[in-house]
């Protein structure tokens, strides 16, 4: 049987704003994505080698429209925080309070976060005096931007496998997240890999324009997003049902002790 | 050391045995004085490769006592994939 | 008496036969999903080579000449080696061997440093001989592709590493040896990984 979750229990347990966290994950993937596509038309990457002239002819295109799609790209990062602030709470409950693995996997999350905006910040640098400045200098402030866009993937690398091994260290009868979900954070660390060895190439599926370094850590990026979104919103639901249970089950117990047996019901029947 | 060996009697140590033939095997005739077609040489030497990860699979992994969906999964990217090797060796190289 | 339990424990660690009706996992459920994400994503890699290779026949025949098809060889061996001494760890881990099943880890372990060992002597007498990653295609994916898997095998080597400590306990929970299985699987899927490989970059020509 379940019961219907009281507002306290919601209010107890953060709900509505742990849910508004969670929401902010896919408006975050999804603005930036479709801003990254169609607006810095960035998908595929210009590929790395490019001359410096091809560049400035490349950008020059729509200059503007790069310009829109990198400033909504540096709002909607910012949305990474929240997201990540959320399943750490979740990884809390796991960890109880000395949550070592949710506080490195919020920072590493918060980390990702610059390491997204700056390199977004070095783009319209390259843009903002594009027609005056050398093109080798734009070609810099590309290759800057890609190399630490991609390049730093470490800190995101550290955020899934905290998660990873939280989740497997999960030893309750029924866990918070399924325990496939934790080797799953672990494998995508180990697949983003590549991304950080971009600097040593500059053509082929190691690239960053590549296959292994560009679109197989994205995709598997945005995998990762939907996954996580539905599993953190069934954990949220989850815990509301088992406090209100739990409540419900407390005052219960007290009532069989101390009134007579009518009242128990009470709680039950206004459900 | 008799313990260690008690542990792999039966078909695990003949599977290795074969494995470390089949290895000398491919190293032999994927050198020069093999096969005299490259071509159908590096076919050989690729399903013999996939010959030898799948026993790798069903007697190390010990998938051969799994589930059917996973043991499925495994001989059917096994296949898969060494088909899709030999054929993309032949035809394209 | 340990003479006693131990004999048993060799007695019903012998390889069981295959049983269709008492299907297992292998360590449990979840491992597979790590193992099938592993598997696909070299698969690309596989596919990456050949396509490469067909792309630019010239570079790649010139390259695999340069290339030491004993260090291949022997590496494989290497590996086929410390999957041998997994799998009796597994076992006798199983039967509760103790002195034995840490042992077969450290063999494990030694022979991956062995290929790691071999895998550095290679690169540097490749590097020493000017062929870098940013020679041309083919250095790029030689080097990628046997990167990519020395960074597996780096990792599979701190598992090993932690199957060996775990081995070394006097009994294991239930969840333990499912994880101690969960790592010998992914230590084979290392080894059946360069058993690919090995071919794949040395031998395809």
């Amino acid at each position: 049987m379940t019961n219907p979750v009281d507002a306290t229990v919601k209010n107890r347990l953060n709900t509505r704003a742990q849910r508004l966290c969670v929401w902010a994950g896919p408006v975050m993937i999804f603005t930036w994505l479709l801003a990254f596509v169609f607006l810095c038309r960035f998908v595929p990457p210009p590929s790395p080698a490019m001359s410096a002239q091809q560049l400035v002819a490349k950008f020059g295109e729509d200059t503007n429209a790069i310009r829109l799609g990198l400033v909504i790209s540096l709002f909607s990062c910012s949305l990474l925080v929240p997201f990540s602030s959320v399943i750490a709470t979740q990884m809390r409950r796991i960890e109880g309070p000395r949550s070592v693995l949710a506080n490195a996997s919020l920072v590493s999350g918060g980390l990702l976060c610059v390491e997204f905006l700056l390199p977004f910040a070095i783009w319209q640098t390259a843009l903002y005096r594009l027609d005056e400045w050398d093109p080798k200098l734009v070609q810099m402030l590309n290759d800057m931007s890609w190399l630490m866009f991609l390049g730093i993937i470490s800190s995101a690398c550290v955020q899934v496998a905290c998660l990873g091994v939280c989740v497997l260290r999960d030893h309750r009868e029924e866990t918070i997240f399924p325990r496939w979900y934790g080797y799953l954070n672990i494998w995508i660390s180990i697949m983003w890999f590549p991304a950080g060895w971009i600097p040593f190439f500059k053509i082929g599926a190691f690239a960053w324009n590549g296959l292994m370094a560009w679109y197989l850590p994205l995709t598997i990026y945005l995998c990762w997003f939907i996954v996580t979104i539905v599993l953190l919103l069934r954990a949220i639901s989850h815990e509301e049902r088992e406090v209100t249970a739990l409540d419900l089950g407390h005052t219960g117990e007290t009532l069989q002790h101390d009134e007579p047996e009518d009242a128990v019901l009470t709680p039950l029947a206004q459900s | 050391m008799t313990r260690a060996v008690a542990l792999v009697r039966g078909p695990v140590s003949y599977v290795w045995i074969a494995l470390v033939a089949f290895t000398l095997l491919s190293w032999w005739v994927g050198g020069d004085h093999g096969i005299a077609s490259v071509r159908i040489a590096g076919a050989v030497v690729l399903v013999v490769a996939f010959v030898k990860l799948r026993f790798v699979g069903l007697y190390f992994m010990e998938l051969r006592d799994a589930p059917r969906p996973l043991r499925t999964a495994f001989e059917s990217w096994c296949v898969g994939v060494c088909a899709l090797l030999v054929v993309m060796s032949l035809v394209m190289l | 008496m340990s003479t006693v339990e131990t004999s048993r424990g060799v007695e019903s660690a012998r390889p069981a036969m295959p049983d269709p009706a008492r299907p297992r996992i292998p360590g449990e459920a979840g491992i597979w999903v790590f193992i099938g994400g592993e598997t696909v994503a070299f698969t690309f890699l596989f596919v990456i080579w050949l396509y490469s290779h067909s792309q630019h026949p010239d570079l790649y025949s010139v390259g695999q000449q340069q290339l030491a098809v004993g260090f291949g060889a022997v590496d494989t061996l290497l590996l086929l080696a410390s999957s041998l001494f997994v799998v009796i760890g597994v076992r006798a881990v199983r039967a509760g061997l103790r002195p034995l099943g840490p042992i077969a880890f450290a063999g494990g372990l030694a022979c991956g440093l062995g290929f790691a060992i071999s895998k550095v002597i290679e690169w540097g007498g490749h590097i020493a001989a000017g062929q870098v990653v940013q020679t041309n295609e083919f250095w790029v994916y030689y080097y990628a592709l046997t990167g990519m898997h020395f960074f597996h095998l780096l990792i599979g080597m701190g598992v090993l590493g932690w199957c060996f400590l775990q081995a070394r306990k006097p009994a294991l929970s239930a969840q333990r040896f499912a994880y101690l299985e969960g790592g010998a699987c992914f230590w084979h899927m290392v080894d059946f990984l360069w058993i690919v490989l090995f071919p794949l970059i040395y031998l395809v020509r």
